[in-house]
């Protein structure tokens, strides 16, 4: 762990919890941002590949069944 | 109600968005809770990644998605565990330790044993539907 990651971890430990509930509304809404960006740019490509809800399920149970 | 997505619906949400992402969408808007386990998280990661080879990036970010809007379970240990019998499944067995009064499949092995021990296994377009007719869905 870096020395900033550990700095921004003890900066968090020191919130009082009205503090640590918006950090976490707020972490969630960028995680939730840079997935529609990358969710974005997969569909595309998924249409490129011809990517259909049946090759989705074959896929599923080729790795659970290995059939 | 309580749901539990199969890995699916995650994979379709993530590539396809559509009715999958509809689904999804209409399910919390509905208030029902969603339940999953470690193990349908990490096969939609795996689907993204190693079967369609998309970034990891991605893989990991659409695994923790689904696992913020899902409570996780942890079934009990099979005591005779049997490798690829769909009744033996272990998404089966945690739909079935959430106590699920449906669980969305597409999985074709999974399907063909509804209804299991009182848990009503049902399509992605069946529960498409569901939400269509009972209005949580405009079509």
């Amino acid at each position: 762990m870096s020395p900033q990651v550990d700095a921004i971890l003890q900066q968090i430990e020191r919130l009082d919890e009205a503090d640590r509930l918006l950090l976490e509304e707020r972490l969630q809404e960028l995680a939730e941002t840079a997935w529609k960006q990358e969710a974005e740019n997969a569909r595309a490509i998924a249409r490129q590949r011809d990517i259909d809800q049946r090759t989705i399920d074959d896929a599923v149970e080729d790795l659970r069944y290995g059939s | 109600m309580k749901v539990f997505f199969d890995t699916n619906v995650y994979v379709a949400e993530a590539l396809l968005g559509g009715a999958a992402e509809q689904m999804v969408a209409a399910t919390i808007a509905a208030r029902w809770r969603i339940f999953s386990r470690g193990y349908v998280l990490d096969e939609t990661q795996r689907v993204l990644t190693k079967k369609f080879g998309f970034s990891r990036r991605f893989g990991r970010l659409t695994r923790e998605r689904a696992r913020r809007r899902a409570s996780l379970v942890v079934p009990p240990a099979s005591r005779h565990s049997v490798p690829q019998d769909p009744a033996d499944s272990p998404v089966l067995r945690a739909a079935l330790a959430a106590g699920a009064d449906l669980f969305v499949t597409n999985d074709t092995h999974l399907l063909a044993l509804n209804p299991f021990q009182g848990l009503r296994i049902i399509s992605m377009t069946e529960y498409f539907n569901m939400l269509v007719n009972e209005g949580h869905i405009v079509s």
